[in-house]
């Protein structure tokens, strides 16, 4: 594995990302939306039934699925955009490697999470005098575990992309949104139906979502919660990376990459 | 003796027809049915030596490009071997890739980058040092300079195709593999560029695949020539003992008087003659023109004009893709 390799595609992405609207819109528009959408509802939540435990709880919610969302769909994307620059076979001619690849189009997605949870934070706080830092340490452990989960997903994407072509590339930014009812982002596991809290209890982002909601009930949480989450998210970590590169074999063996062009 | 630079050995590449529909596969397997294949390249054997450039010609679907992806590592072959600055490409893929390189007219890079930038990004990914003076290089050798700062999306086919040229510089390869690389270029620039490839083989023995559709380019720049149709290697030479390889030459007359007799005499020595106007196109073999010319003399045949076109590797290249099928 070689830095300047890996270097190369950060940098790539990074020069690129300022000259594309479509790429601004999607750090910025839809996170900023949506914390301005929820937060304006959650004010008049507030209004009606009182307590700023509910700001908490919701633009808390945003933000944090915002981080599945945005390294989920950025790093899906550095895959994507080589794709429609048909440039897939100049990079895979070169001595790049699948795995600098992958992290370099990782790296660029936790540069974009990190100015988008900033962007949406500092939003949050003049707006609503909300700091998502009122979760304390445990701000750390959540941004991580849903940072392993949007990339697991991503791998998961990239892998399907590239073995079915472009008739799967809806699924970049499709797939979460299959997730996200399950994950109990905005309302606690238990409201949903039995057969739903089974595929929930799947999923790491439902612990974290959960353990959220403690925090600003009860003002501290159970930290298997965490421990779950986190055995989860390497457990799918591992499955989407033997995916992912299993996918690139087939891909080679059977010249797949070659119809990106 | 020069060194191989590469070698591939009894390359195959078969595909498996992947059944159209979701109904079709289910039915191929509820039937047991065998899936059908094909070989894109049928057990080919070539090698290029240090400096030597060699033009890997074929009509479309020959296997060409199968070929070239495969020696990329774009494609990983079913059978055979490869081997490249003498190690085995399989095994050593990344350490054979720094010091190779590729360029195809067909192939875009990224739209968004400009041309400076592209270089810069490539060069990083080969790991050149002196990464700046080289990309400035690169742009005064392929006149890119007024394009330097534009990004590669607003550059014309002509322009787009003088970049990837650059791109496949930028490393200073050993072994550099061609795709069409003066497709869509304009003749100046096209001449530039077979001058550069020429003094590049000269000033560092750089070994260099090449494929076009241009004839009189291969026959400008190739040292040899493999012809390759349905995945096999056909003929293997230099471009001049290719050409030879046709018997025929063609005798173009206009004729002043006689055209009727003239016809009349190449059916009756089993010629093939074509009329364009006032002219009569003959093709015969070398040694049968003074045969033709004594004959057209004695049916008093007049013409004004003679000339006698030598076969070239466009001849044989119509041939061979016209006619015959590969052993």
């Amino acid at each position: 594995m070689k830095m300047h390799r890996i270097k190369a595609i950060i940098l790539r992405h990074l020069i690129t990302w300022p000259r594309n609207l479509e790429q601004i819109t999607d750090i910025f528009w839809w996170p900023v939306l949506e914390v301005l959408l929820w937060g304006f509802f959650t004010l008049y939540l507030g209004q009606t039934i009182g307590g700023s435990v509910v700001v908490s709880y919701l633009l808390g919610a945003v933000i944090f699925w915002a981080v599945i969302n945005i390294n989920q769909f950025q790093s899906s994307m550095t895959f994507m955009r080589e794709a429609w620059d048909r440039n897939l076979l100049n990079f895979f001619s070169s001595p790049l490697t699948i795995w600098e690849f992958l992290i370099g189009g990782l790296s660029v997605s936790l540069i974009k999470l990190i100015i988008g949870v900033i962007v949406m934070s500092l939003l949050s706080v003049f707006l609503y005098h909300f700091n998502i830092f009122k979760f304390g340490w445990y701000f750390i452990p959540f941004l991580i575990s849903l940072t392993l989960m949007g990339w697991s997903v991503s791998l998961f994407v990239t892998g399907l992309i590239l073995r079915f072509g472009w008739k799967v590339q809806s699924f970049a930014w499709t797939i979460l949104s299959i997730v996200q009812p399950f994950s109990a982002v905005y309302y606690p596991l238990n409201v949903l139906p039995d057969w739903a809290q089974k595929i929930g209890l799947m999923l790491p982002s439902t612990y974290i979502f959960e353990g959220m909601r403690e925090i600003v009930f009860k003002g501290g949480m159970n930290t298997n919660y965490l421990l779950i989450s986190f055995f989860l998210n390497v457990l799918y970590l591992i499955l989407a990376l033997l995916f992912y590169r299993k996918m690139f074999k087939v891909a080679f063996e059977k010249g797949l990459l070659i119809r990106f062009v | 003796m020069k060194k191989t630079i590469l070698s591939a050995s009894h390359l195959v590449k078969a595909y498996k027809a992947e059944a159209e529909s979701f109904s079709e596969a289910i039915s191929r397997l509820l039937r047991s049915q065998k899936t059908k294949s094909f070989r894109a390249v049928n057990n080919i054997s070539f090698e290029i030596k240090e400096g030597e450039i060699l033009g890997l010609l074929g009509p479309n679907g020959a296997g060409k490009t199968t070929t070239i992806n495969m020696l990329l590592g774009l494609l990983k072959p079913t059978k055979g071997e490869i081997r490249i600055f003498g190690k085995d490409f399989s095994l050593f893929r990344e350490e054979i890739l720094e010091q190779m390189n590729f360029s195809s007219a067909y192939n875009e890079l990224p739209y968004l980058l400009t041309v400076r930038e592209n270089l810069t990004i490539f060069g990083r990914l080969y790991g050149v040092k002196n990464l700046k003076v080289r990309v400035e290089e690169l742009i005064k050798v392929f006149e890119l300079g007024e394009l330097a700062n534009k990004t590669q999306g607003t550059l014309s086919a002509g322009q787009k195709a003088r970049l990837n040229l650059a791109k496949a510089f930028v490393n200073n390869p050993r072994l550099v593999l061609l795709d069409e690389p003066t497709a869509s270029m304009d003749p100046d620039i096209a001449d530039k560029v077979r001058k550069f490839l020429l003094e590049t083989q000269k000033k560092f023995k750089t070994a260099i695949l090449f494929t076009s559709h241009n004839m009189a380019e291969v026959e400008e720049v190739c040292d040899r020539v493999i012809f390759i149709n349905k995945g096999k290697i056909i003929a293997e030479d230099t471009p001049d003992g290719l050409a030879k390889r046709i018997k025929n030459v063609k005798v173009n007359l206009r004729i002043k008087d006689g055209q009727k007799r003239t016809l009349s005499w190449a059916r009756k020595n089993d010629w093939r003659a074509n009329v364009s106007g006032r002219f009569v196109e003959i093709e015969t073999t070398e040694e049968e023109i003074a045969w033709l010319l004594a004959g057209l003399a004695e049916e008093n045949v007049e013409y004004n004009e003679i000339a006698i076109d030598k076969p070239t590797l466009e001849d044989f290249f119509l041939q061979e893709a016209r006619n015959k099928s590969p052993k």
